[in-house]
């Protein structure tokens, strides 16, 4: 008999024990995917073209400087460059008005300068010729230390360059938005002293400009750190 | 059997009620049901990096307790504690996002949660109880007051055991631009 209550009690003492000791529980999962793009937006604010009409001698004298001809923002989700550089080596003459002087106008004669300052060793911190598209380095839109860049410069910040950060126009007004101011001088005669490349590179020996209808097409171009 | 006297019957007694007992607690059950387990959060364009993306009733608890009270928590499960898991990258620049840019609000009729608003989540080895404490008994709270933790059903109160999940996330600029994931832990236990 004994050994009967003994057996029942070994049975409620071990059932007691796992009552005490299971702790029920469930759980449920979420698994949240988070997708960050790369993202870089440039925005031209102003119009794209930019008039330059030389039409009395005072003008051709001290030049035409047009401030804040073109205003840029930028809004980027990684560290970015910006940098400048013409789409072709020269100005594309459309009609000449005259039979003497030179057609072949350098992109260079086109200064520009930029509201934000730039490390880089090539820039447009001030007036500076426009880098025509041979003198740029840019090859197939990659450019290289010899480029004006107007922010960061070329190489990875890991690899000792420099960038901009990632931020936008509206909440980083000083370093994401850009003014650019333009002037062309032509003088008299229209040789375009600033220029750094002479109107006779081409192999013309006319140092002069021909008077007529040119344009030039600027480059802008956002990247990320290259 | 018939020799069985006073305290072998006392001792039988004792373990019918232990048994009985026993049977009752393994007949608490708990209940936590989803709609849905996969979440995105796609952040394709400036606007959306700046002011965060707000993903209302991302989720669903369904809330099934009867016969005893109740703890809910949460917490991420990440392979480096504290931030998302890497899957790509599409950058060389920015750092890892941490799991804290992820932000969760519980609701339900009767805003019985302990967590108000959005909260950011935390590691699972640290998690956030919505329900109860990390100690245990925690005090007895009845349905409709905040911190409802006696036994109930979704089916029956779904004002107090049933709650909606919104998620928020509001990168800003900082984190490397990539592909990253996590898993979010709800854990209902029972408040031993």
């Amino acid at each position: 008999m004994r050994k009967i209550v003994f057996f029942f009690a070994v049975i409620a003492f071990f059932a007691i024990s796992q009552k005490s000791y299971a702790q029920l529980s469930d759980q449920e999962y979420n698994y949240v995917t988070m997708d960050l793009r790369g993202i870089l937006n440039l925005t031209m604010t102003t119009n794209p073209q930019v008039d330059f009409i030389f039409k009395t001698i005072q003008e051709y004298r001290l030049g035409i400087t047009r401030f804040n001809a073109t205003k840029l923002e930028v809004d980027a989700t990684l560290a970015w460059d910006l940098f400048v550089y013409a789409n072709s080596d020269s100005w594309t003459q459309v009609e000449a008005y005259s039979t003497n002087g030179n057609p072949y106008l350098p992109a260079e004669i086109l200064e520009l300068q930029s509201s934000v300052t730039s490390s880089a060793p090539v820039n447009i911190n001030s007036f500076s010729s426009l880098l025509g598209l041979t003198n740029s380095t840019v090859s197939a839109g990659v450019p290289t230390a010899s480029t004006q860049f107007l922010a960061g410069e070329f190489g990875t910040i890991s690899g000792g360059g420099s960038a901009f950060a990632p931020g936008t126009a509206a909440d980083n007004p000083t370093t994401h938005k850009f003014r650019i101011d333009m002037r062309l001088k032509p003088g008299i005669p229209a040789t375009f002293p600033n220029s750094t490349v002479l109107l006779t590179a081409n192999g013309n020996n006319e140092s002069y400009a021909q008077a007529g209808y040119y344009y030039l097409e600027v480059v802008y171009s956002l990247v990320e750190d290259l | 059997m018939k020799a069985i006297g006073i305290s072998g019957k006392i001792a039988l007694l004792t373990v019918f009620l232990n048994i009985s007992i026993f049977a009752e607690a393994q007949s608490v059950s708990f209940g936590i049901t989803s709609l849905s387990s996969n979440i995105s959060f796609d952040f394709n364009t400036i606007n959306k990096y700046k002011s965060g993306i707000i993903l209302y009733n991302a989720f669903e608890l369904l809330i099934d307790v009867s016969g005893t009270q109740w703890d809910l928590y949460v917490g991420a499960t990440t392979t480096n504690s504290g931030y998302f898991d890497v899957t790509s990258s599409y950058s060389s620049t920015g750092t890892t996002p941490p799991i804290s840019i992820l932000q969760l609000q519980f609701r339900n009729a009767n805003n019985t949660s302990l967590m108000s608003g959005f909260f950011p989540i935390t590691d699972i080895s640290s998690p956030t109880y919505i329900i109860g404490t990390s100690s245990a008994p925690d005090l007895s709270i009845s349905c409709p007051n905040v911190g409802t933790n006696v036994a109930g059903s979704y089916t029956s109160n779904p004002g107090c055991y049933k709650f909606n999940v919104d998620m928020k996330i509001t990168p800003g600029f900082t984190y490397k631009a990539g592909l990253y994931t996590l898993r979010i832990d709800y854990i209902l236990v029972q408040d031993l």
